[in-house]
């Protein structure tokens, strides 16, 4: 009798074994596919670029690694995301550096004084940021540090929950979006909108408040000194407010604490911006191809200044 | 917690576990009050004391009208004012808007319905009326007697279960049946299929056009009314087929609920089919007292319309509820009852019935009766129909639809080999173990696949837990 119960528990052992091999393998096939073609390679360790760059879209448009590569000879990946915070950029760094060992990590000032930890009006985003990264005691880390609900936890950990009914959707790019062009991480936006150029306040004003976004910025400069990684922060121009940009330059006093470069772009003048037709046409936040490749130039030639490549 | 949520699957396994390799057979039952009580506190705590003084009452009325049943004033007395006391109770708690209507608005506050309340309260009444009537024996046991009211399996939504078919299961030791489970697993599984690929894949349909009836003409909306049949087959018949299920792999057997009702031919074989136990409950406690079919042609009509319209208030206390009782009184009253042989006249006959029970659906499914009649009247004037019908613009893609259309048919079809040539279950519980566990795993994986669940949906309860 005993030794049927154990049997008996055995094979519902094994069936649910198979099953949710089933659903990771079904899983595969319907999740969406956006986040795995533009972060998957660093996330497998397909790269181990040199350089990590990590912020929020307007990373994720306004730096370009394939210009930054060809220009500078400077192996390096683009990890920002849609609206990513802080918070996010800290744990995609955590996962990154179990496959990678990047010399430099740099990081954008957007949002840095926002409180939030992903941006809770769009879970969208943050599968974007995430969904890439494998299933691992990290991810199940990061996903319990960002997400309160566990209705929510459970959709992070096993995006099947959440896209099992793409199973309409599927076509041939699900299996084959590892041959797109994934612009190492970037997206690309060819469009153009016409706006009004910043109004700069002088470089020292600036607005500096505790944050959750401060506290986690800070664990990325913790966590890249424990394993010898140099940190570079930045600040990509974008129509901004005058309190924007003055909360963009308190990014100086982080540096100046931490005793970390800062190369606030927006009062780089050999930059030489154009408002009107380095931004896209949906928003003045992300830089178009035009405005990426200034952006992305300048920062390749400062981190040949500044860093030993 | 609903039954197909995740928290209630982790609770039932955990049930399961210990059930079997740590409760000893004898002790089962104990077990399963224990874990009844657990669910329903997890679940309406604050009705949990209700459903005791439910039970305390059900048991001390028992004991009296077992101790004088040989005194038959004394015995109605206790019999009268038992019914008085349960049905009050009943009425306070599910009626309380009409009896706001009646009595004044705040004498009786809107409450939220107690788990169950109209399941476990008819189950008392036939337990009591059944030991009044001889029919069964008083339950000495307490314990056993609150397991069979409690029954987390069956609390929720029924089926409404006699003590006489459970409560000797309950008194004897309850071991592991491997048919029995093997039914069970696959009840469950066949349930949940029911319900989450086509029941709640049809109310996104149903919801679309119901939710804006004036914008859509007769065509959508008998569309809408047809799925809404299917819809509230597969929801119900899908939570019975889960309670079944659950309570077999516990080793309790608990008679089927449905048995194929949209193959009926008529009306009474229609209610023959559909909830078996509130229509063998309502027969056995209503139909029969009043005298049934004894009292001649005449009385027999008042008896059916009585019966059907407390069918009908028993669902709800609203006047759609009742005209759906009246509807479906006068349809058995009025409908022949004849079946027919030749194939065409038997698809005849079930089209004809399946469009009848369609149109009473109608009243179910629209609370305000004008909408009701709005819709039917829609229906009925052919010559207002569109035939331009968009049906992807309903919510579902057109995958969606084929699939819901796919399983439609395919639902038909397993019924209909079922009413030919007996039960599937009893086949595919004996298929060898590696095509058996191959068929659990595809089925399985299928309803994750295919089924409505997951945050991008609203979790939708089962449509009969509202009763």
């Amino acid at each position: 009798m005993k030794r049927e119960k154990f049997i008996y528990c055995l094979k519902f052992i094994a069936m649910v074994i198979i099953l949710l091999a089933i659903c990771i393998a079904m899983g595969g096939v319907v999740e969406d596919k956006s986040s795995k073609r533009y972060k998957g390679d660093i996330y497998l360790g397909t790269n181990n670029p040199d350089v990590l760059y990590l912020g929020t879209s307007h990373v994720l448009y306004g730096i370009y690694p394939e210009v930054i590569d060809s220009e500078y000879n400077i192996e390096s990946y683009n990890v920002g995301g849609y609206a990513q915070r802080m918070a996010t950029s800290y744990w995609c760094l955590v996962n990154a550096l179990e496959k990678n060992s990047p010399k430099l990590v740099v990081v954008d000032s957007y949002s840095i004084n926002d409180d939030s930890l992903y941006p809770v009006d769009d879970k969208d985003f943050l599968h974007f940021s995430t969904d890439a990264i494998p299933l691992s005691y990290n991810k199940w880390r990061m996903v319990d540090d960002l997400l309160d609900d566990s209705s929510l936890k459970f959709e992070f950990l096993f995006p099947f929950v959440i896209y099992h009914s793409r199973w309409s959707d599927i076509n041939r790019y699900d299996f084959d979006y590892y041959k797109y062009e994934n612009n190492k991480g970037a997206i690309v936006d060819e469009t153009v909108g016409e706006y009004e150029a910043a109004v700069l306040p002088l470089q020292d004003e600036l607005i500096s408040q505790e944050s959750v976004s401060r506290k986690y910025l800070q664990k990325i400069i913790d966590l890249c000194e424990d394993n010898n990684i140099d940190v570079l922060l930045i600040s990509i121009p974008f129509v901004a407010s005058e309190e924007t940009i003055k909360e963009s330059n308190s990014m100086a006093l982080v540096a100046s604490k931490n005793n970390l470069n800062f190369y606030n772009m927006f009062y780089d003048e050999k930059i030489d911006l154009d408002y009107t037709k380095d931004f896209t046409e949906s928003t003045g936040q992300h830089l178009n191809s035009e405005g990426a490749k200034k952006i992305s130039l300048a920062l390749g030639q400062y981190i040949v200044d500044n860093y030993d490549f | 917690m609903i039954y197909t949520s995740l928290k209630f699957l982790i609770f039932y396994f955990i049930v399961v576990f210990l059930y079997y390799y740590f409760i000893k057979p004898m002790h089962r039952s104990y077990y399963l009050l224990f874990t009844s009580s657990v669910y329903y506190i997890l679940y309406s705590s604050k009705y949990f004391l209700l459903l005791l003084c439910v039970l305390f009452v059900t048991f001390a009325f028992a004991y009296y009208i077992d101790k004088y049943k040989y005194d038959d004033h004394i015995k109605k007395w206790f019999l009268c004012t038992y019914l008085i006391l349960i049905i009050f109770f009943l009425v306070v708690f599910k009626y309380n808007k009409l009896l706001n209507i009646l009595f004044s608005v705040g004498v009786f506050e809107e409450k939220v319905l107690p788990l169950g309340i109209s399941f476990y309260v008819f189950t008392a009444i036939s337990y009591i009326v059944d030991i009044y009537s001889d029919k069964e024996k008083k339950e000495s046991n307490a314990l056993i007697f609150a397991t069979h009211l409690m029954l987390f399996t069956k609390i929720a939504a029924g089926p409404i279960v006699k003590a006489s078919d459970l409560i000797p299961q309950l008194k004897e030791e309850i071991l592991f049946n491997k048919e029995l489970f093997r039914k069970g697993y696959f009840r469950v599984i066949y349930g949940f299929g029911l319900k989450l690929i086509i029941a709640d894949r049809a109310a996104i349909i149903i919801n679309s056009i119901y939710d804006n009836f004036k914008s859509y003409n007769g065509l959508y909306l008998f569309v809408a009314a047809c799925l809404y049949s299917i819809q509230i087959y597969c929801d119900f018949a899908g939570y019975s087929y889960i309670a079944i299920g659950l309570s077999n792999i516990l080793g309790l057997e608990i008679k089927t609920n449905f048995n194929r009702p949209y193959l009926a031919q008529n009306a009474k074989d229609f209610w023959k089919r559909w909830h078996i136990s509130l229509s063998t409950w309502l027969r056995d406690y209503i139909y029969i007292p009043l005298g049934g079919s004894r009292k001649g042609g005449a009385r027999k009509k008042i008896n059916i319309m009585i019966t059907m319209l407390v069918s009908g208030v028993w669902h709800g206390n609203t006047l759609n509820y009742i005209v759906w009782g009246i509807f479906h009184g006068l349809w058995q009253i009025l409908c022949p009852v004849k079946n027919s042989n030749s194939l065409i006249h038997r698809f005849l006959r079930v089209a004809t019935n399946f469009i009848a029970i369609t149109f009473g659906w109608v009243f179910f499914r629209m609370v305000n009766i004008y909408d009701a009649f709005y819709i039917l009247f829609s229906i009925v004037d052919i010559r207002k129909w569109q035939y331009n019908i968009k049906i992807t613009s309903l919510g579902l893609d057109r995958e969606n639809i084929m699939l819901l259309i796919c399983t439609i048919v395919l639902l038909f079809v397993i019924e209909y080999i079922c009413e030919k040539k007996g039960s599937v279950l009893n086949k595919v519980i004996r298929l060898p173990g590696i095509c058996r566990y191959f068929f659990i795993v595809t089925l399985v994986s299928l309803i994750l696949l295919f089924g409505i669940w997951g945050p991008a949906y609203d979790s939708a309860s089962f449509i009969y837990v509202d009763f």
